[in-house]
């Protein structure tokens, strides 16, 4: 075989491979077209010089890229990501009008500031989930975790605003709303519970009502114990220890954490 | 900088050592990659908020390109064909073409690690036995995608070694290193690759978000239940008995409320986190023994056991307030080692070190201790979930 023909052969190889995925298209056809333009040759000085110029020497390095940016649009087409998609199609445009365009990387500062936007919006909105779950669960005469939630609700529903965007327009967004792992009654609770919140600060009279009609009814029965109070209180504390122990885990997803190395000591 | 963000930069930019790059516009770019890239490190707490902010980022599709164009296919019919017509004494020959490549194989080799991009550069270099001509050397590296296998097994020697030391439990982060594994080993291509590795955003920080749940869920939990325990302690004390026992109604109260929030909204009951291994440790207050969190430190293990009986005999159940506290516990729960916490931790490092002794990836983190003496790179104390 000659040289010719064994270069025909290694540009069947990169048309056989950018056909392999369906993602190459453009460098699929600049090879087909230098493959064809190579066995239309009958010397190296002639595909040299029909190379350089019909454009060969440059247009594979804007199909790669050309490739890419088709490519990476689609993942963001993929994951929602509206804005990061027409950010690849434009310059995919530009690159396809004008291949000297490749070497400018400001788009991908750009495309990293899309995706930061997305992370910290993502990241308020989880932030407002779980102080909403920290909420549902707190102590009512505990400030630092009843107000505090609250607070941290509020500090991160302005948040939001501040970002340009709002809690109730980023609910309604289907990329946000598939992080939090809730079904759709869950997660409407979640949105009219929030909303519920903003302008809470201390919890109602129904909330702590309960709580002093028991102590009412307990302490009646408890003030004259004292003794009895501690003695149990004394029992319980000679049968507690402080204790750690050193976890390792299993070898594979199917077994249990290993607990050795305890160490003690009096409580 | 945490020792283990500062490695994984290192393994990422360390496969641009593996190309002869003459283009200035991208030199420029991986510079400014790389620079980027640091700072995300820098202004990450942990490995697992940066391995979150990574992918966010933008940094991962940027990575991908840069070594697509890195890597981009030898312009065989170029200049290679060119010198091929020039006179015999101009030619490099295969093996002095492919000698271009020892300098990157010599640093990937100094890593000690990186054994599968070590067997690509000897794959490479072995074509000069193979080839006798130009022509030939590039349908070898074309057809067997040797200089794509420079990178893609690069990265699975990164990616596999991070996973061998991920705790198995961890599914989130295991399925995320699984699936970069999966996809470089199928990948064919940049443009494949950049697809890949974009739709991955998302997925990963599903996987991300869901994980957190596994975690604070049954943390709130065992912290509210330690909350409770504590309350009913300082009432026994008597110092304050009417405000305090007010602190008891309303934590159980709190509880209760707790434990209902889960099973509504999760779908988890305590038979369930409990039966889950990776829920279960994270009712006893985890905190990592070493960089990884793979090894970790944990309270008592029989506190689960009191949990459930607090909380079902105790907070769930009819009983009053008074019956509940003039009733001694059957069980009680264990607390946090104090005045020989330093001593035990030392040991348990020691104890964690010997157990991971056969993990590369802690191997190479000694290297990385050896060579942080000196400099300014913080190595990793905390734990990324850790409560303390």
């Amino acid at each position: 075989m000659n040289k010719i023909q064994r270069t025909v052969e290694y540009y069947q190889l990169l048309i056989d491979k950018f056909q392999k995925t369906g993602l190459s298209p453009e460098q699929l056809r600049i090879y087909k077209e230098i493959k064809e333009l190579v066995e239309g040759c009958s010397s190296y000085e002639e595909i040299q010089s029909r190379m350089k110029n019909e454009g060969y020497w440059e247009s594979p390095g804007q199909a790669l890229y050309l490739d890419r940016m088709m490519a990476q649009k689609n993942a963001a087409k993929e994951n929602g990501f509206v804005e990061l998609e027409a950010l690849y199609q434009s310059r995919y445009d530009e690159v396809k009008a004008d291949s000297s365009k490749m070497h400018d990387a400001s788009y991908s500062s750009k495309a990293m500031s899309i995706l930061a936007q997305y992370s910290n919006i993502m990241d308020t909105m989880f932030g407002i989930y779980t102080e909403y779950c920290y909420h549902s669960s707190a102590n009512v005469y505990d400030d630092l975790s009843y107000r505090g939630s609250l607070n941290n609700i509020r500090e991160k529903h302005a948040l939001l605003e501040s970002m340009g965007t709002s809690f109730s327009e980023v609910s309604k967004n289907s990329y946000y709303r598939e992080h939090i792992d809730l079904s759709d009654s869950k997660y409407q609770l979640f949105l009219t519970t929030v909303e519920s919140l903003l302008n809470k600060h201390e919890p109602d009279r129904s909330e702590v009502e309960p709580f002093e009609e028991t102590l009412k009814v307990a302490w009646e029965k408890l003030k004259d114990k004292k003794a009895e109070v501690q003695r149990i209180g004394k029992l319980e504390d000679a049968r507690t220890r402080k204790s750690f122990f050193l976890a390792v885990p299993p070898p594979d997803k199917n077994g249990s954490y290993e607990l050795i190395n305890n160490e003690q000591e009096e409580f | 900088m945490d020792a283990s963000i500062q490695q994984t930069i290192s393994g990422y930019t360390a496969v641009f050592d593996s190309f002869t790059i003459s283009d200035d516009a991208l030199k420029k770019d991986i510079e400014d990659f790389i620079n980027d890239f640091n700072a995300v490190g820098e202004n990450s707490n942990d490995i697992m908020d940066f391995m979150a902010k990574f992918p966010a980022s933008g940094l991962q599709e940027k990575y991908s390109n840069l070594i697509a164009r890195a890597s981009a296919p030898p312009p065989v019919s170029a200049e290679t064909n060119a010198t091929e017509e020039k006179p015999a004494g101009a030619l490099p020959t295969v093996k002095e073409f492919l000698e271009q490549y020892r300098e990157s194989y010599n640093a990937v080799k100094g890593a000690g690690y990186r054994t599968r991009a070590e067997k690509a550069y000897e794959n490479i270099f072995a074509v000069a036995d193979r080839a006798d001509n130009l022509i030939d050397m590039n349908i070898i590296l074309e057809r067997e995608q040797l200089l794509w296998k420079i990178v893609t097994e690069d990265l699975l020697d990164i990616y596999q070694t991070v996973l061998d030391a991920t705790d198995p439990l961890n599914l989130a982060v295991v399925s995320r290193f699984q699936r970069m594994i999966k996809t470089c080993g199928e990948a064919t291509c940049d443009e494949d690759l950049a697809y890949r590795t974009g739709v991955d955003i998302s997925i990963n920080q599903r996987q991300t978000y869901s994980l957190i749940s596994t975690i604070f869920v049954p943390v709130m939990l065992a912290k509210s239940l330690m909350e409770y325990d504590k309350m009913k302690r300082i009432f026994r004390t008597w110092l304050a008995p009417e405000k305090d026992l007010l602190g008891v109604i309303s934590m159980r109260g709190a509880v209760r409320k707790t434990y209902e929030f889960i099973v509504k909204t999760y779908g988890w009951d305590f038979d369930y986190m409990v039966n889950d291994q990776w829920m279960k440790m994270w009712l006893i207050a985890p905190t990592a023994i070493d960089a990884n969190g793979r090894i970790r430190k944990t309270l008592d293990p029989q506190n689960i056991e009191t949990f459930r009986k607090q909380l079902f005999d105790d907070v769930l159940s009819d009983r009053t307030i008074d019956d509940i506290l003039l009733t001694e516990q059957e069980r009680v729960l264990f607390f946090a080692l104090d005045k020989r916490q330093n001593e035990v931790l030392t040991s348990y490092t020691r104890a964690a070190a010997e157990l991971n002794a056969d993990i590369v990836f802690f191997q190479y983190l000694d290297q990385l201790k050896a060579a942080a003496a000196g400099s300014d790179i913080k190595l990793p104390e905390a734990d990324p979930y850790s409560q303390d």
